[in-house]
């Protein structure tokens, strides 16, 4: 009987100590919680040094994507050797974020960056295009 | 030291305005009841409201993260967004209801608080009435909460919540006995039931030092009473069954909810005067004194809400019946024992 | 909500429906109450399924693979290593040993993260809010690590056909230093609030009592089976990835209530605690993916049965190939599923308010279940 009080009061000792403690809590959006460079955001293209996407309309990304969110359309051109992008289009609200795409990319095409606040009010937003993709709306300055 | 000095000043004034007036004398008393009505309705308002977001925090800082931090400083203001809240909020009345019970019940829980607090001592000569029979006049009034309880579960009109009453009922029931007894302890050793007597017999000591089991079988008991974890089975949403409050919505759930807070406070300002002291301490005026031990037992009665799971009902019971009340039987006898031989 | 019964001492239905505040998940149990006992009980379960398996025959072995993930979203990581182990095996690929250590370690790492999301429902369910708010805190720490190497925090999609998708990054060795110095000391806080809790045992000592033959005749595995007392653990039985060379004693209780299940998996965290400060001296070196191996694989045809164990119990995969670059058949074998078959039985003649103790130490999830 003896031992019970006494693990009771242990019990309340322990939250003590913990309300002692000082708060963990990062409040959103306040502060910002910070990202590891691997995080898996959302997906984007990578613009070489003018500014354009560097696809070349292989197709492995459509391969590999689980949700059969990405969509491309290409031509052949004379003269000009492999395809010729002509509309590559990703369904972010069909994309589950597993970054298959980026790893299948065998050009360096994709690449996932930590933009997570994702939320339209109308889902033809989330309807990602070449120029969408190639831009970025990161979140504000990170603190903590 | 600062409300006796200003209540007897304002109670000249008012003798004055009716002598000056020549309204008849009854006038006195009932000027003074309605000021002490008001008082204490204020009080009680304030404190509400205080305790509520205190809550919030220190289960926060328990768990290590803040609680309500935007509306207001600190989430100051949180108390007054939810009652607005509930205020507004849709008065559903269930249609199987017993209704004018259903409507009364909420103030019923309430009321008995409101009454008890007439004889707590809040400071030195700030009592609004210091009966001779004051620690049974306390424990006779918060008995009516049981009333209250069963009138809310009846009135439900469903099965649920009539257990749910029945079980809160037998629980505050059982808790009375270990309560009252552990309270004739502190009557022995005073030899009054006027708390002002009680208070003044612990000029040098405190009782707690004397009745410890005393205290800490008021504590346990006390928690029980104000249905307060690890005794909330009526209250609590992982149990099946819903307690007695279940089909309130709106302003009457806010009345069972502040009843819950305002009581919560009423148990630890009893329990400060018995067995810490009342007003008693150095330097600083008796209220700071009374407030901070009152506020001290319900901070340990918060402590005890977030940090222990919670009983099952027959588990309760027996607790109470087998063990509370032997525990509190001992203790009156030995203190009987020591108040006849010493 | 329940029939219309006269209020004398008949037995009334109640109905603890999908949504409840204690059912992990979307649960059904239909109890019959004669007063306070549970006279019989009837669980509907199914309002989880996601045919997970017959999107699997439809997919590439690839495309599943983050599926597999949302199999059982608490442990994620143990259904990918199920998925691909089956696939190496029947291609017959040999995973290199730094590769089989990461699983491993990720591995454990998952099951602390899992049991302190039990450790604090647990609780809850009893009432005590705050331990539930310290099993968060710790699960914060293992997901970080998560995290910084897989790039999500809850569905990892991390583990490859021969190996794993990328090595550890640099800001993992001190966050990982800090995890294993770290962790102990916050059991010990969770001991120290719940272990010899004078209610907390009286709510779940002597409740819920599986007797070791009951136990394996029915289908336990895991935790629950161990605090019964069958001493049989796949990571010491028939060990798999680097858990032969690592070495693993399991827990064994012996009374099988519901405290002895808790304990089980509060002994269980200190254990994967210690073999992860294995996996983290004795890492060694080396790629961590075997070369050449295809993104898109045409399995072999075949069949395989791979057992992992995962923090509910013993997690199987059925995987029937017909030598194309698609899944025949992909049987799951779920822990939660044959755990839960219990519950009728374990139910009947206990008290309403031990249900949910009971129900809370088998540590039961939904997805499991219903795949």
């Amino acid at each position: 009987m003896v031992k019970g009080a006494w693990w009771l009061v242990v019990g309340l000792v322990t939250t003590t100590k913990h309300f002692l403690r000082p708060a963990i809590t990062v409040q959103y959006p306040k502060e910002r919680f910070p990202q590891w460079p691997r995080f898996r955001g959302r997906v984007a293209m990578v613009p070489d040094d003018e500014g354009r996407h560097q696809c070349t309309a292989c197709g492995q990304c459509i391969r590999i994507c689980p949700a059969a969110c990405i969509t491309l359309e290409r031509h052949k051109e004379e003269g000009v050797k492999g395809f010729v992008l002509d509309r590559y289009v990703i369904d972010m609200g069909l994309c589950i974020y597993c970054g298959l795409c980026v790893e299948a990319c065998n050009f360096g095409t994709l690449v996932m960056i930590p933009e997570y606040e994702m939320s339209v009010y109308d889902k033809a937003e989330l309807i990602y295009d070449i120029p969408k993709l190639l831009s970025r709306q990161l979140a504000p300055e990170f603190k903590k | 030291m600062i409300i006796y000095p200003i209540l007897s000043r304002l109670n000249e004034w008012w003798k004055g305005v009716v002598a000056a007036y020549g309204l008849p004398p009854e006038f006195v008393p009932a000027g003074q009841m309605v000021v002490n009505g008001v008082l204490i309705a204020g009080f009680i308002a304030a404190l509400v409201l205080f305790l509520i977001w205190l809550t919030r925090k220190v289960s926060a800082h328990i768990q290590q993260r803040f609680g309500p931090m935007r509306v207001g400083w600190h989430g100051a203001v949180q108390t007054v967004a939810d009652a607005l809240k509930l205020v507004q909020k849709e008065d559903t009345t269930p249609r199987g209801c017993d209704r004018p019970v259903f409507n009364i019940a909420p103030f019923l829980a309430f009321a008995p608080t409101v009454v008890a607090f007439v004889v707590i001592p809040f400071g030195d000569g700030a009592i609004v009435r210091d009966l001779n029979i004051g620690v049974l006049f306390l424990f006779a009034v918060t008995t009516i909460n049981v009333i209250a309880i069963i009138a809310g579960g009846w009135a439900s009109g469903s099965k649920y919540s009539l257990l749910g009453g029945f079980r809160s009922a037998a629980q505050l029931v059982s808790y009375e006995v270990p309560l009252v007894l552990s309270a004739l302890g502190v009557i022995m050793l005073a030899g009054s039931m006027r708390l002002g007597a009680i208070v003044d017999a612990q000029s040098r000591v405190w009782f707690v030092a004397y009745q410890p089991l005393a205290f800490v079988i008021y504590v346990i008991a006390a928690t029980a009473e104000v249905n307060r974890t690890p005794f909330d089975i009526p209250e609590a949403e992982q149990e099946l069954v819903a307690g007695f409050n279940v089909e309130y919505s709106g302003m009457k759930f806010a009345m069972f909810f502040l009843a819950e807070f305002a009581n919560m406070f009423l148990v630890s300002a009893i329990a400060a005067t018995l067995f810490l002291g009342g007003w008693r301490g150095p330097w600083l005026p008796g209220e700071f004194w009374f407030l901070g031990k009152s506020f001290a037992i319900v901070l340990l009665l918060m402590f005890f809400r977030w940090t222990y799971p919670r009983l099952r009902v027959d588990q309760l019971m027996t607790f109470a019946w087998k063990f509370l009340l032997p525990l509190a039987f001992l203790n009156l006898i030995i203190t009987g024992l020591i108040v006849v031989l010493i | 909500m329940a029939t219309d019964t006269a209020i004398h001492t008949e037995e009334f239905q109640v109905n603890m429906g999908p949504q409840h505040p204690s059912t992990h998940g979307v649960f059904r149990m239909v109890l019959t109450l004669d007063g306070e006992r549970v006279v019989e009980c009837e669980p509907h379960i199914g309002f989880l399924h996601r045919s997970m398996e017959k999107m699997a025959e439809n997919r590439l072995y690839i495309q599943f693979l983050p599926m597999a993930d949302r199999i059982d979203y608490l442990s994620s990581m143990f259904c990918s290593v199920a998925h691909c182990e089956a696939v190496e095996q029947l291609m017959e690929i040999e995973v290199p040993p730094r590769a089989k250590y990461l699983r491993t370690m990720f591995m454990e790492l998952n099951r602390i993260a899992s049991h302190c999301i039990f450790f604090g429902i647990f609780a809850l369910d009893l009432g005590a809010v705050t331990p539930f708010l310290y099993g968060f805190r710790e699960r914060e720490l293992t997901m970080d690590l998560l995290e910084m190497t897989s790039g999500q925090r809850l569905t990892f999609n991390y583990v490859r056909f021969g190996g794993v998708a990328a090595d550890l990054p640099e800001s993992f060795f001190p966050a990982v230093e800090k995890f294993v110095k770290v962790f102990p000391a916050r059991v010990t806080d969770y001991e120290r609030i719940l272990n010899e809790n004078e209610i907390f045992l009286a709510r779940t000592k002597g409740v819920g009592v599986v007797a070791a033959p009951r136990a394996v005749n029915y289908g336990w595995t895991g935790p629950n089976l161990r605090a019964s007392g069958v001493d049989f653990d796949l990571r010491q039985n028939m060990p798999y990835e680097a858990y032969g060379e690592l070495g693993y004693k399991p827990v064994v209780l012996s009374r099988g209530d519901c405290y002895e299940r808790y304990l089980a998996r509060l002994l269980e965290m200190r254990a994967s605690h210690a073999l992860i400060k294995k996996c983290v001296e004795g890492l060694p070196e080396g790629p961590t993916q075997k070369e050449k191996v295809s993104k898109f694989p045409k399995v072999p045809a075949g069949e395989v049965y791979v057992r992992v164990e995962s923090p509910r119990g013993d997690y199987g995969l059925h995987l029937v190939s017909d030598g194309t670059d698609k899944p025949y058949r992909y049987k799951l074998r779920t822990p939660s599923f044959n755990n839960l078959s219990m519950i009728r039985e374990l139910l009947r003649g206990v008290y309403l308010a031990d249900i949910v103790p009971i129900f809370g130490s088998l540590d039961v999830i939904l997805p499991d279940v219903d795949r």
